[in-house]
């Protein structure tokens, strides 16, 4: 159907000036971004999973495991959870965030749950030789009072 | 006998009359959310500020204890421990490459050794002499240097890290060194806590020849 080119023209401004308000409302970074909190765990941590700047619900995947989880839209975020099972043994794990057309992934550490083996104990060496040094002095120092009272004791008595 | 009986009702009486007259600090109870997690992007937007892109750190300067430390890659041993910067290198640092880099949202980790198996003290040893409001800078590879500050120092047990605490973000990017602390278990080889310095981001600046210019603390230091 042919229209009349002044209404076409209507149309194509409407368009545009359409296209125009979505661009404005949508700001030019708004990539969406993933972000997990803790960034690492042992099993049995709950993840927290921030999809920003996603304006829907969302789903979760975390590569190589059976682990799916749901985003709610909250606010103009996405956000949800997932918990570390005993079958993700210990390694980095990709958590992929699809939110609409968008994914967006970031990575999850799974650990033994301990600390940080930080030291060799070699200062640590030099307070236990003191202790242990301190100790061997006292009960010298014991012995010898014994053996001298034992001596005088000994003197006294004869 | 009266007397002091006597003195403790004006003492109460007194204290009545005080309470009375001066303004009593109101208690509001605490907002609890579910008592068992909080959320902890309440206060935290990760895409709300100009935060900066992945770069890897370098190098880390703690000028008030004399730190000055290359930075190596850390991740995982294969029973699933942190890997920590190797023994006989004593002046190295180390940041978890799992996580976010310094200016990144989120924790970035650094990890070093409080002393070796033979020569003594190593690069984190004076972390133990830090205090709060203390500097912490860190290069990246993009020569942008992330500046925070001290905000806490705590010791942990080994077996009961908090990793929410030491791996969950915070409003804004967040500096954590861990070393070692508490005592040195024979049997295990291996200290019985680690000590984290939890430190808050304070701002960020493009490296100047001075700063590239700054000694490292080499091997040499520890012997």
């Amino acid at each position: 159907m042919r229209m009349p080119l002044p209404i076409r023209g209507m149309l194509a401004a409407l368009t545009v000036s359409a296209a125009l308000v979505l661009t404005a409302a949508a700001p030019a970074n708004a990539a969406v971004t993933v972000t997990l909190s803790p960034t690492a765990g042992a099993v049995g941590t709950r993840v927290d999973v921030l999809a920003s700047d996603c304006d829907q619900d969302a789903t979760g995947d975390v590569e190589n495991t059976d682990t799916s989880f749901k985003l709610p839209k909250n606010n103009n975020n996405a956000q949800g959870s997932f918990t570390v099972t005993d079958k993700m043994k210990p390694g980095s794990y990709t958590v992929t965030v699809t939110c609409g057309s968008d994914t967006a992934s970031t990575k999850f550490t799974v650990t033994s749950g301990t600390g940080a083996a930080t030291g060799g104990g070699s200062t640590a060496s030099n307070a236990a030789t003191a202790v242990l040094w301190t100790g061997a002095a006292a009960v010298l120092a014991a012995a010898a009072g014994l053996w001298l009272l034992k001596r005088r004791s000994n003197v006294t008595a004869a | 006998m009266a007397a002091v009986v006597l003195s403790f009702v004006l003492a109460g009486g007194l204290g009545l009359m005080l309470s009375s007259v001066a303004p009593v600090p109101s208690f509001s109870m605490p907002h609890f959310g579910n008592p068992f997690h909080e959320d902890p992007f309440a206060v935290a937007d990760p895409a709300g500020g100009t935060w900066l892109d992945r770069s890897e750190p370098t190098r880390v300067d703690i000028d008030a204890v004399g730190v000055h430390a290359p930075l190596t890659a850390l991740g995982l041993d294969y029973e699933g421990n942190f890997e920590v910067p190797k023994m006989w290198r004593p002046h190295e640092a180390g940041w978890f490459e799992a996580g976010p880099t310094p200016g990144e949202f989120g924790p970035t980790v650094l990890m070093g050794h409080v002393d070796t198996e033979r020569s003594g003290p190593a690069v984190f040893f004076p972390l133990r002499d830090l205090e709060e409001s203390d500097r912490i800078d860190v290069t990246r590879e993009d020569g942008v240097i992330v500046a925070y500050e001290v905000t806490a120092i705590e010791s942990f047990s080994k077996q009961r890290l908090p990793y929410e605490e030491v791996f969950g973000v915070e409003p804004e990017p967040a500096l954590r060194l861990i070393t070692c602390g508490g005592a040195f278990d024979r049997k295990a080889g291996d200290y019985t806590e680690n000590l984290v310095v939890f430190a808050s981001y304070t701002g960020k600046r493009d490296a100047t020849a001075k700063d590239l210019d700054r000694p490292l603390n080499g091997r040499d230091h520890f012997r």
